[in-house]
């Protein structure tokens, strides 16, 4: 197996890595809203962690397209 | 060799760096005093009485997880490899930060519990908690010794001061406001820390920039010398960063088994005065982690382009640029950031192994359960006494040369297994106690199996290394097959033996807290 994985080119660590970010971008919003904000003392926009997790992601994205 | 750790040798350091140091140091002496009188209960003292504020935990959990390694380590990884280094930071790190914060802090924090030994305590069984808090005492332990040398060796090389009056030094500074102040003081001094760490490596990289001719000429000279220094990923046949190796070992396990299940690092955010603050420190510290390597990998790359035949060590990369590039003063400023980088991995290691001792280990095997006053005395003790042990597993230090991949390597055989127990046992409440005990110890002695020989290699028993069968696992590998067998390993034992009940599992498991979460709302 680990020969097969040797044999792919260089680009396929780029789709690997988008691949982990898209997965865990996907998790973050099928979980339920209400989970999310558990425990905040209001439910304002900024205080929604997955739109942190969103722009984090789109942040990484963008450094391994550049790199 | 010994005599030299005693001898102060002459240094040239400037006035103003000696009196940046000193001032530091007594501040943070006198600010965990004042911290100390805050402390009534064991709860005060191992979990800041459950009142830390997202962003102070956030800044701490970087102020903990940036160690000399990744000062010292990646600004020469970064001169040997290039930005392929800052993938510790990047998929090494981000996607697991976001992961912890959805999915595994809200499982601990909700559980109340004090260590991550004893939520796997609650969700399997005692002995799975006993035996993984011993792996991670004996693992803070050897850590906190390290710290402690490679902070002498810093002072040594900076101030001229002996190894031994250094680690004393190291040891009653970090001692005195860890052992007095518990986490509070441990959050808010890694906090102080954090700051100061990066002022000197925002430092380090204007002037550097500057230095190498801006922005635009730096970038140039390294794309026209060195093309593949800025490349994120390696060729698979890389010796040392092969991009499977860090897209399936360290992205999709080893990272994930930190980020999610190391307690010095996850003790802070069950301190958090809520669930959502816990979950907001850790997404603040992967927003902080994302620019780190602009930090820390930045200086080897200057060291690149800027040092006339190379250097001789890669190592000498940060030290080379801050003796070469930074004013009187900054210098300084930078010295301090290394020291505070090292007392506050120092401070969290030494409280998050007083907690396993005094409530995993001695609280389960004497069978006393909790007692708020005689655990934070105990507490006190023990974390006393893991300074104590740290100080005189220091200098073996100097016996391996290869520490940190050592350390590396011990890591690598306890994660996989680990994030195998509590990965699967959120998600699922068939995983049962007795898979849990079998496939901790299976996991780990399947690591220990394909690590012995590198490990022995690492150590300097090469003889015994090639005994013990010869192979060379890269330490990614070994993490992700370990974390394979105890998948599997969980998932068959727990098909033939006994789950625990729908009510033991209440806030343990993701199908027995999201619906009940939901029907509140």
């Amino acid at each position: 197996m680990i020969d097969l994985i040797h044999s792919l080119p260089l680009w396929t660590a780029k789709i690997g890595a988008a691949v982990i970010f898209g997965g865990i971008l996907v998790m973050a919003w099928i979980l339920p809203r209400n989970f999310i904000f558990q425990g905040a003392p209001d439910n304002s926009r900024w205080r929604d962690l997955r739109i942190w997790a969103t722009l984090l992601i789109l942040i990484q994205l963008g450094l391994y397209a550049i790199f | 060799m010994f005599e030299n750790f005693f001898a102060f040798t002459e240094t040239s350091i400037h006035w103003v760096d000696v009196s940046l140091i000193i001032a530091y140091m007594a501040g943070i002496t006198v600010f965990g005093y004042f911290f100390s009188k805050r402390i009534k209960t064991s709860s005060d003292y191992f979990l800041a009485g459950r009142s830390l504020p997202w962003w102070i935990i956030g800044m701490s959990i970087i102020g903990t997880n940036i160690g000399s390694n990744d000062y010292v380590g990646a600004a020469g990884g970064a001169y040997r490899i290039g930005i392929a280094q800052a993938n510790f930071e990047w998929i090494g790190a981000i996607p697991a930060m976001i992961l912890s914060a959805f999915i595994f802090i809200p499982f601990y924090w909700r559980a109340g519990v004090f260590s991550i030994p004893e939520y796997l305590g609650r969700r399997y069984s005692d002995a799975v908690r006993v035996i993984s808090a011993v792996i991670l005492t004996l693992f803070s332990i050897i850590i906190v010794g390290v710290f402690l040398w490679a902070t002498a060796l810093m002072l040594k090389t900076y101030l001229g001061w002996p190894v031994y009056f250094s680690i004393l030094v190291t040891a009653a500074v970090v001692g005195f406001y860890t052992i007095s102040g518990g986490l509070g003081a441990v959050a808010i001094t890694d906090s102080i820390q954090l700051v100061i760490m990066f002022t000197g490596a925002i430092a380090v990289a204007v002037l550097g920039i500057s230095e190498a001719g801006g922005l635009d000429h730096f970038i140039a000279t390294i794309q026209a010398e060195h093309p593949s220094h800025l490349k994120a990923f390696l060729p698979a046949d890389h010796e040392f960063f092969p991009w499977p190796g860090v897209i399936l070992g360290l992205g999709m396990v080893l990272s994930p088994a930190y980020w999610c299940t190391n307690q010095a690092i996850l003790q802070r955010t069950l301190g958090a005065r809520s669930e959502w603050d816990g979950r907001a420190s850790m997404m603040l510290a992967a927003i902080a982690k994302t620019f780190v390597p602009f930090l820390i990998v930045l200086p080897g790359l200057l060291a690149l382009t800027m040092v006339q035949g190379g250097l001789d060590n890669q190592d000498q990369a940060l030290p080379w640029v801050i003796k070469n590039i930074l004013p009187v003063g900054l210098s300084g400023l930078m010295f301090v950031a290394f020291i505070a980088a090292l007392q506050s991995s120092i401070d969290s290691t030494m409280n998050s192994a007083s907690v396993m001792i005094t409530r995993d280990i001695i609280g389960v095997l004497a069978g006393r359960g909790v007692h708020e006053l005689r655990d934070l005395k105990l507490g006190k003790i023990f974390t006393f006494m893991v300074l104590v042990i740290g100080i005189f597993c220091a200098p073996l230090t100097a016996k391996f040369e290869g520490i940190y991949v050592f350390v590396q390597f011990t890591l690598s055989l306890f994660q996989g297994p680990m994030l195998a127990l509590i990965l699967l046992g959120i998600l699922s409440k068939k995983m049962t106690p007795k898979a849990g005990l079998y496939s901790l110890v299976i996991g780990v002695t399947s690591s220990l199996i394909m690590g012995l020989p590198s490990l022995l290699t690492s150590l300097g028993f090469t003889t015994a290394a090639q005994a013990a069968g010869g192979w060379n696992i890269n330490m990614l590998y070994i993490a992700f097959w370990s974390f394979i067998i105890s998948v599997a390993s969980l998932v068959i034992i727990s098909s033939f033996t006994t789950p625990k009940t729908e009510q033991e599992l209440v806030n343990l498991t993701y199908s027995k807290t999201v619906p009940e979460v939901l029907s509140h709302d």
